[in-house]
């Protein structure tokens, strides 16, 4: 009999009653099975709340819906933000601006573009993948590599060619295309009409006209047809840097080349081929008045 | 090749658990402290945590991470109350509305002196009365050996006894 435990193993019936009454005597033995008899209506009330029922509806969504939900998320904000990147990368622009002299581009597809000064030019990064869309301000000359269309578009007007090289001067309500090799088409305000090599067309004149493109490719200079005085004082503003008013009481149209390194020889052929007065300040800027 | 253990995060599993130890622990907690620690908040605190940091935890030491969260928890909120002073079970054990008044006389005296048991004692005596659990499960659920908790019921009842006779003689 171990001494410290037989009370233990009695209250589970592994040791007789004797064997208390004989080790603690009558009484005892009594107290003791009263103590185990009244433990018996203790009793511990589970609370109702925490019943599975109650509990439940307090537990936070599915953790594991929370771990599939991360991941769910993770991945669509993955596709998002690739989607996003890829978004950014076809619309992105690249655009290319002359600001004051003449600038030589190549095209992703291999063609060639001649700014020329106040001109710019814009295109997506996706330019030759599926179409050759460029937009177009001022005066540029096109050298288009064969291939799928490309399309010249200009708040004035659009030119579409496969293969050739053209020159097209959009500006305020001015826009003329000339073709020097293959052919173009011409869309200008909802009229589409061909260019073939050798062929101008502007809005001034609404004719198609020959024009010789070796003859201003030889000179130093612009060669226009046409084309607004005002037109051509922005450009000379863009070529040396200066501000020129243009104070005449009706629309100058000019034909032939301007010089573009020769500010003074310049406006005096402006100014010779109007009659008008060119007046000249110490900053450098110019008036263009008529007598 | 053992079968992988189902995830604490899968809720069937989940309720399993909870239907097994959340009684157990609510108990355990009532019996060890008694009105010094809100036994229904703990229990609900620590299945909230076990649902709520499922995969943090190991299946295998469920049961014993469940009574440590529990006892960890009432540590803490006995410090932060304050009220480490003696041990009662106020209103937590009911005994039989039906009794004798002399039954309920010695009932209360009973459990008045149930409440001077030290913690020790009093787990091991009420696990094994009001939860009829057998020295085995008791050893098992409260991590000590079966030896140990016949002397922890043996030392219970020998308190009790001496407690209940010295009032029983003064009557």
């Amino acid at each position: 009999m171990n001494r410290n435990n037989y009370l233990a193993r009695w209250s589970q019936g592994f040791e007789k009653d004797e064997t208390i009454e004989n080790l603690e005597g009558q009484d005892a033995l009594k107290l003791y099975k009263k103590i185990l008899k009244s433990t018996e209506s203790i009793k511990v009330d589970f609370p109702t709340s925490l019943e599975w029922e109650n509990f439940s509806r307090k537990l936070p969504k599915k953790t594991s819906i929370k771990k599939l939900n991360i991941r769910l998320i993770w991945s669509m904000a993955a596709s998002l933000v690739l989607l996003f990147g890829l978004n950014l990368y076809f619309t992105a622009e690249e655009t290319i601006t002359a600001q004051g002299l003449i600038k030589h581009i190549e095209l992703p597809d291999g063609s060639l573009a001649k700014l020329n000064p106040g001109s710019s030019i814009d295109f997506k990064r996706t330019f030759g993948w599926w179409n050759r869309n460029i937009n177009m301000k001022g005066d540029v000359v096109f050298s288009v590599q064969k291939g799928i269309p490309f399309n010249v578009h200009s708040s004035e007007g659009k030119v579409e060619v496969l293969g050739t090289v053209f020159r097209v001067i959009s500006f305020e309500n001015y826009f003329a295309v000339s073709c020097k090799e293959g052919r173009v088409a011409v869309t200008h305000e909802n009229k589409r009409l061909g260019l073939g090599a050798g062929n101008a067309y502007n809005n001034i004149t609404r004719t198609v006209t020959s024009q010789n493109f070796d003859k201003f490719e030889k000179n130093e200079g612009l060669y226009y047809e046409s084309t607004p005085l005002a037109y051509l004082v922005f450009v000379m503003e863009q070529v040396y840097g200066i501000s020129v008013e243009l104070f005449t009481s009706k629309p100058y149209y000019f034909t032939g080349v301007l010089p573009i390194k020769d500010k003074e020889e310049a406006f005096q052929i402006l100014a010779e081929t109007f009659s008008l007065q060119i007046k000249a300040y110490q900053n450098g800027n110019i008036d263009i008045v008529e007598p | 090749m053992n079968p992988t253990p189902p995830s604490i995060c899968d809720e069937s599993h989940y309720k399993k658990l909870y239907l097994e130890y959340s009684d157990r622990l609510y108990r355990y907690l009532v019996y060890a402290y008694g009105v010094a620690v809100d036994a229904e908040d703990i229990t609900q605190n620590v299945f909230l945590k076990l649902w709520e940091d499922c995969s943090r935890f190991n299946q295998k030491n469920i049961k014993s991470l469940i009574f440590t969260m529990g006892k960890n928890m009432s540590i803490n909120q006995i410090k932060k109350n304050k009220r480490g002073e003696g041990f009662v079970f106020m209103d937590k054990v009911l005994s039989n509305p039906e009794s004798q008044l002399e039954e309920k006389e010695f009932h209360q005296k009973l459990v008045h002196s149930i409440e001077q048991l030290n913690e020790n004692e009093r787990l091991v005596f009420m696990m094994s009365r009001l939860e009829d659990l057998s020295y085995k499960e008791i050893a098992n659920q409260l991590s000590i050996s079966q030896k140990t908790v016949e002397k922890r019921m043996h030392s219970a009842l020998k308190f009790l006894h001496d407690r209940l006779s010295v009032n029983l003689k003064k009557k």
